[in-house]
């Protein structure tokens, strides 16, 4: 190196004191905050009353992801209606191709399910750690918390059914996968955790310490969301086949044969800002199967199910790629139009399913009847109906709970009548299962199963 | 002025910098001139002669004649000088004594001639310098070498190559010009929009546009989405701008015309100095500067004109059963026959005009010299209510206060408004050129007599009605301003010290408004009819440096001269960004407020960054160049902001000289950098989405969490190379391999999707990129008053994922289904895997296609004679993939024009080739991945140089007067089947580029100018 050599004192003070200057700036505090988002970290160490409550009312908005999601996708699978963005590759994947269980679509109706786990996980945490609510209010918490939990895990194991679920998931994002179950392990351990939650709902006392939305009108308090976590707790008995279960949770769930039909808790959509707008109103890129009007049964007076009248509405026929609907949906007719979640309608029908199940015909008949004739204005069934009950049961559900998150393609697949879905030449595939993701793979060695291309089944075409 | 400023050097620097290379241009000349060198050594010590005499002279070419505008002329060994006119004429007071003047011009090998005490006038012939060996080239934070003893390949471009034909942004007109600079022009829409790749991939994550350096400002360039996503549907996110709304970048902004030279530090071993933000390169800017002297003015006319540069195609159909099996039995009703609208051709069939004026005036005296400049912009979209308007003022002001002090103050106030239209994915068939595949030929669609518009019978909308009601406009107001200090304390033959204070700031505001009215036949299918969008972006960034250099020249530095400085940079960016998006507008009118869904968002950045450097530079005998350095940086960016990084670097080159075979100089080089790219706003955190569900508030789990020490990226490079000068400077090669291991990646590790967790931001991984690069400078003919000169430039770049802590992954785009680009240990960075098919008909999800183009060549010649010059540039990319997912749309919709084509046998279900694409495409992803090589006639010119008795005749106070047409991508030579295979829809991207979803039409200009100065 080199020595300076200066002229003067005064200019090797200049120089010093330039240098000194760059230093000293060089050594002030640069941190810079977040201006975003509150804290994750910050939420855990010392949570608050307000963080606890917006995290418990986070899941409410968590778990509607999925729902909107399900609709259209399970809806395809089931032939209910078809997505059709003329520019999307939603049309194809859900009813042309195969499943790629890498990427789109296989991944869809899978990450967001866990997501709101994880914040139900992370919510549970919080309330652990305090946050300054009494034991009552922690349990309310825990209860509504785990229900949720319960259903989100319900939305995964519908739609990868015979390839099973990962169950104990926790907080730690370095933890090893949690081990995929199969479907009737899951099925077994949701039940229990709806029974966990009741538990915890039942030592819930009289108030929640958040504020629920207005789709959990009439069950907004621990005891009245108790009526909830037992309709779900039906569904899922129905769905394993566990038909004195499903009575049971039955009776104290909030079916009531006095009550509107329609009553039960929703998923709710604003246009505040923040918010999301029902993603399926859109009439523009939802189409209804043609079937749905065609396979209609007829009013004593000659006129269509009420079901399909006013559910549905008759547009300009629409063809892309081969397939042609001029059907389309009208049961969400608003941005803000809610999509049921449980409703009384659902559980007269699950009601009807289990004591078919048990063998209750005349039981079954009775409940079959209320929706039939109230619902759709059809004439009852006679008390000794001998013909397809399970069937009838079937279209009773397809119309009640219509375009409402796949109960056709979940019903059908239940009952072994996948392969009575109608297909045509332009929508020959019927899909059983959705892989597990390629996300969810990745992580494990072996591959478990479900880590394929699903090519589902093409029966023979019965229409273009 | 001289060539290649240090940006970051004021130009009392850059004096001292010449000052500093001098002797090597001394012992140059001695070799040659002797004697009259031997006068200039002898004249030297004379420095303090007072002018008393005055030497009239022109500067001229010495092939053809023609002046020679802007070079400097001074004589040696003092401080007296000037600048030549339009003319080439010059004036300069010379001291009454023999004098030997020098002459200098980027471009030109510098020329000395020795003037007679007695002699008045003086005729000076210029020569044609292909390998520009007396260039400076910054080497460090205010200090800078000439290229003949440069250790990287730095490549620099002046303002007479820049500007050939204009275009709208400097980075467009940069393509093709620099050997490992692609260039990549993201649509065709008006205005900005390109992105600029130095040597292949450098990040994955992490920033992906070099850091760009305006006069010693540090400038933004931000890519403010639109918004217009809400309309496409492009994103899911409603009132959140999405990275597919074809929006433009900021860097855009500047206005060509006032630059003087680009320099372009391509990777870490030239660009080290930079430090935590140099991952990408370093583009520095400096800006035209006045010069002593009386005052110039020029002014510049141009008018052009657009048209569309390549059509997509559309099918016509021809029988009423293909509209039937197509669009469904409704086509029945709506059937003509004999009829064809070509509603591509309507929608980008503008043939709209577009103009530049430009003025500035240059001068001043020894103390105070100024530039300014004055731009009106206007370019045309092919696309109604598209267009570019650019508005830009400078002024550019260099005062000496006394010996020691200089200051230098700049301003740059621009304006830009841009027409970006309704392009780029879309889920809502409302994008522009996918709506057109939904709109069959049969069909009419303009607007009828009444002022309506028919409806689409077969789509969401009409896009002819969308064209010309939309509005999709950025208006950005920017400043751009810097100043500097320079004290020279000592000052002597053998030492000399420097002190730098210099800062600037660059402000602007950028604000994009969207308005798609009512009664547009796609607004009300949201029930919410009509949709208005205020975006407002607002950046201030602001940096300052304190240097400080020591050069030490023992004996007047032909043996030694060793150049030391240290010096410390604080830096500053912050950038909001907030978003209205309001549906359902009550009344139809545009105002935000007025709607009935109001949705709001912003989103805030800051950024603090400190760094220190310290280099010291030693030339021996003006042969060997030995260069050693380091910066340390830390950042608010990064989890510890207390945390210091060092990134280190290292140079040599050694001359050779006096070689036989009419070789003039070889020179090896080799050189050692480590850089850095510092993590996003936002990687360090860990956060909760505050949002709500019908206004109750809720804690959402975002899915990204960080590392507890996310820290930058590291580049270690290491360049090699050897340049060789032939025939006295009319031939020179530069041949130049690298290689750059990018360690300590801003990785996301994506846990099992189970975990809820979407992604960790972590470092971890490497990837390596190596390239080559040529650049070839020729003057082959020199014959009477024809010159032809040619440069050809050659880069090829492979990148690899030499290793990774986690499993293959795959950087946001579509799915694998349309192709997606995958990130894999021992794969290349271009890998592309989709769908396949094994011979035994299973279905497989594996690599296809790989995006990295097998090399880029530019090739640029001008042909000169007597005053006539022409010019042309061609850029040829051989391989790349280009996804070509509007012809996927088209296909859907049974749009494309071989959809007419009845496929090969067998075909038993007599499919065309059309819909046998889009079946085949679920099992064979690469059906839709083309080739996207491409040779373009990027620029070309033709220019007058009006003689100068003519001009004189006419007007006597203009002194010249040049006249030329000039074109940009008028010609383009492309297998690929899409709009343009540069197009990217995602914008600016590290790896995910060439994706081409139904985007804007490119465009073609011819331009006719005239240029006047006086």
């Amino acid at each position: 190196m080199t020595s300076i050599i200066p002229a003067s004192r005064r200019q090797v003070a200049h120089v010093a004191a330039s240098l000194g200057l760059a230093l000293a700036g060089a050594c002030r505090e640069i941190d810079a905050p977040n201006f975003n988002n509150p804290s994750v970290g910050a939420a855990l160490e010392a949570p608050t009353r307000g963080a606890i409550a917006n995290a418990a009312q986070g899941l409410l908005r968590g778990t509607r992801v999925n729902v909107g999601e399900s609709v259209r996708w399970l809806g395809a699978f089931g032939r209910e209606g078809y997505p059709m963005a003329a520019t999307g590759a939603s049309l194809p994947g859900s009813v042309r191709d195969p499943l790629v269980f890498d990427g789109f679509p296989g991944n869809v109706l899978y990450a967001d399910p866990y997501r709101n786990i994880l914040g139900a996980n992370l919510l549970l945490a919080m309330v652990d750690a305090g946050g300054g609510l009494t034991e009552t209010e922690k349990a309310a918490v825990r209860g509504f918390a785990r229900t949720i939990v319960a259903y989100d895990l319900l939305q995964v194991i519908v739609t990868r059914d015979r390839f099973g679920a990962p169950v104990d998931v926790g907080t730690d994002p370095n933890a090893q996968p949690a081990p995929i179950l199969p479907r009737d392990e899951v099925y077994a351990r949701i039940a229990r955790l709806l029974d966990q939650a009741a538990t915890d709902l039942r030592a819930g006392g009289t108030a929640f310490p958040f504020t629920p939305t207005s789709g959990l009108t009439g069950f907004s308090t621990p005891a009245t969301f108790l009526r909830l976590n037992r309709a779900l707790k039906a569904r899922v008995s129905v769905y394993r086949d566990q038909w004195a279960d499903a009575l049971a949770a039955l009776g104290e769930s909030f079916l009531d044969t006095t009550q509107p039909l329609a009553f039960g808790a929703y998923h709710v959509y604003s246009t505040t800002s923040g918010d999301i707008p029902n993603p399926n109103f859109r009439p523009d890129l939802l189409w209804a199967h043609r079937r749905l009007r065609t396979e209609a049964q007829r009013r004593p007076d000659g006129g269509l199910d009420l079901r399909a009248q006013n559910k549905l509405v008759s547009v300009p026929v629409f063809t892309l790629i081969g397939i042609s609907s001029d059907l389309q949906f009208s049961i969400y007719n608003s941005p803000t139009a809610p999509i049921p979640w449980v409703k009384n309608e659902e559980l007269i029908l699950l009601r009807a399913e289990a004591n078919l199940g048990l063998g209750n015909r005349a039981a079954a008949i009775r409940d079959i009847n209320v929706v039939r004739t109230n619902s759709g204005g059809l004439a009852p069934l006679p008390e000794s109906f001998s013909g397809d009950l399970l069937g009838e049961l079937l279209y009773n559900k397809r119309y009640s709970l219509m375009w409402e998150g796949g109960h056709t393609w979940i019903d059908m697949r239940h009952y072994g009548r996948l392969a009575q879905i109608p297909v045509g030449r332009s929508d020959p595939r019927l899909f059983d299962a959705m892989p597990i993701p390629g996300g969810e793979c990745q992580v494990r060695s072996p591959q478990p199963p479900g880590c394929e291309v699903v090519t589902g089944i093409t029966p023979p075409p019965t229409g273009p | 002025m001289p060539r290649s400023l240090p940006a970051l050097a004021s130009r009392a620097l850059l004096t001292r910098v010449r000052r500093l290379t001098c002797p090597s241009l001394v012992r140059r000349s001695l070799a040659r001139h002797g004697a009259a060198a031997l006068a200039i050594l002898v004249g030297a010590p004379a420095v303090h002669a007072q002018p008393t005499r005055t030497i009239t002279g022109s500067v001229v070419e010495a092939v053809g004649g023609t002046p020679v505008p802007a070079a400097q002329v001074s004589v040696v060994g003092s401080t007296l000088g000037t600048v030549t006119r339009e003319t080439g004429a010059f004036t300069l007071r010379v001291p009454d004594r023999e004098v030997v003047l020098q002459v200098r011009r980027i471009g030109y090998r510098p020329v000395q001639r020795t003037v007679g005490a007695t002699q008045a006038t003086v005729t000076i012939e210029l020569q044609r310098d292909a390998a520009r060996l007396s260039e400076v080239v910054v080497t460090g934070v205010g200090t800078g070498i000439e290229r003949r003893n440069l250790a990287q390949a730095v490549a620099s471009v002046n303002a007479e190559e820049l500007v050939r034909a204009p275009a709208a942004s400097f980075e467009q007109m940069l393509a093709g010009k620099v050997a490992g600079a692609d260039v990549q022009t993201n649509s065709g829409a008006p205005g900005g929009g390109a992105q600029v790749r130095l040597r292949g991939v450098s990040t994955i994550n992490g920033a992906t546009t070099p850091l760009y350096v305006i006069d010693g400002v540090i400038a933004s360039d931000a890519t403010i989405p639109s918004g217009i996503s809400n309309l496409t549907r492009s994103s899911a996110d409603r009132a959140v701008g999405s990275r597919q709304d074809n929006a433009s970048n900021r860097i855009a902004d500047l206005n060509p015309n006032d630059i003087e030279t680009i320099e372009v530090l391509k990777g870490a071993a030239a660009s080290a100095i930079y430090g935590s933000r140099a991952n990408n390169g370093v583009i520095l800017i400096t800006t035209k500067r006045g010069r002593a002297g009386a005052p110039q003015f020029a002014l510049t006319q141009r008018v052009g004109r657009f048209e569309q540069a390549r059509r997509f195609g559309t099918r016509r159909f021809t029988s009423v059963e293909d509209a039937v099996a197509t669009f469904g039995t409704r086509a029945r009703d709506l059937w003509q026959s004999d009829v064809f609208f070509d509603h591509e051709g309507t929608l980008a069939g503008e043939t709209p005009l577009g103009y530049e004026t430009i003025g500035n005036v240059r001068g001043g005296t020894e103390t105070t010299r100024y530039y300014a400049s004055a731009l009106l912009k206007h370019d045309g979209g092919i696309v109604r209510n598209t267009y570019y308007d650019k508005r830009s003022f400078l002024v550019n002001l260099d005062q000496s206060a006394g010996e020691r002090v200089q200051f230098r103050l700049s301003g740059n106030a621009l304006y830009t408004e841009n027409g970006r239209g309704v392009t780029n994915n879309d889920n809502a068939g409302v994008s522009l050129f996918a709506a057109v595949a939904r709109s069959p030929s049969f069909v009419d669609l303009r607007q009828r007599p009444d002022g309506s518009w028919p409806t689409n019978p077969f789509g969401n909308s009409n896009p002819l009605q969308t064209a010309a009601l939309v509005r999709n406009t950025e208006r950005v107001y920017r400043y751009i301003g810097s100043g500097s200090v320079t004290y020279t304390p000592v000052q002597r033959a053998t030492q000399e010290v420097r002190l730098l204070l210099n800062g600037g700031v660059d402000f602007f505001n950028q604000r994009t408004d969207v308005f798609s009215p009512p009664e547009l036949q796609f607004e009300p299918l949201d029930g919410l009819a009509g949709t208005s969008i205020l975006n407002n972006g607002q950046n201030l960034n602001f940096n300052a440096n304190l240097n400080a250099v020591h050069v030490w020249r023992p004996g007047g530095g032909r043996a030694l001269s060793a150049t030391t400085s240290v010096g410390s940079q604080y830096e500053r960016r912050g950038l909001s960004v907030a978003q209205i998006v309001s549906q359902g507008l009550i009344g139809g009118l545009q105002n935000v407020s007025r709607a009935t869904a109001i949705g709001v968002n912003q989103d805030v950045s800051l950024t603090r960054d400190v760094g220190l450097f310290a280099q010291h530079e030693l030339l021996v005998r003006e042969r060997l160049l030995l260069t050693a350095g380091f910066r340390a940086d830390r950042s608010s960016n990064n989890s510890d902001a207390e945390r210091l990084f060092f990134f280190p670097k290292a140079a040599a080159s050694y001359r050779f000289s006096g070689l036989p075979l009419r070789v003039d100089e070889l020179k090896v080089r080799a050189a050692y950098g480590e850089s850095g790219n510092q993590p996003l706003y936002g990687q360090k955190f860990t956060e909760f989405l505050a949002a709500n569900i019908t206004g109750i508030p809720t804690f959402n789990v975002a899915g990204q969490w960080a590392a507890n020490d996310v820290r930058p990226e590291r580049q270690r490079e290491i360049e090699g190379g050897v340049d060789v000068t032939v025939l006295g400077g009319r031939g020179s090669v530069e041949l130049t391999g690298y290689q750059k291991t990018i360690d300590d990646l801003l990785l996301t590790r994506t846990p099992a999707l189970s975990s809820g967790y979407a992604v960790q931001i972590f470092n971890g991984g490497s990837i390596r990129t190596r390239g080559a690069e040529a650049a070839l400078r020729a003057v082959p003919v020199q014959w009477r008053a024809l010159e032809w000169s040619s440069t050809t430039t050659f880069s090829m770049e492979r990148s690899r994922a030499l290793e990774l802590p986690i499993p293959p992954f795959r950087p946001p785009s579509f799915g694998t289904q349309a192709g997606a680009f995958q990130v894999e240990a021992g794969r290349s960075l271009g890998q592309i895997i989709g769908n396949d098919s094994l011979p035994d008909g299973r279905l497989v999800v594996r690599a296809v296609r790989d995006a990295i183009p097998n090399f880029r060549m530019g090739f640029a010649n001008t042909l000169r004679w007597r005053a006539l010059s022409a010019f042309a540039m061609l850029d040829w990319q051989d391989g790349g993939i280009t996804s070509n997912r509007q012809r996927f749309f088209y296909d859907l919709n049974g749009a494309s024009i071989d959809c007419n084509v009845r496929a090969p046998d067998p075909n038993p279900q007599n499919e065309s080739v059309c819909r046998r694409r889009n079946r085949l495409y679920a099992k064979q992803t690469a059906i839709y991945l083309e080739d996207a090589s491409f040779v373009k006639l990027r620029e070309v010119s033709l220019t007058w140089e009006v003689p100068r008795a003519l001009v004189q005749r006419a007007a006597g106070r203009v002194e010249s007067v040049r006249t030329s047409v000039s074109g940009r991508n008028l010609v383009w030579w492309t297998g690929y089947t899409g709009f343009d295979p540069e197009a990217s829809n995602f914008g600016t991207q590290a790896i995910s580029r060439g994706i081409d979803s139904p985007g804007f039409p490119p465009s073609r200009s011819l331009w006719f100018s005239v240029d006047v100065g006086f």
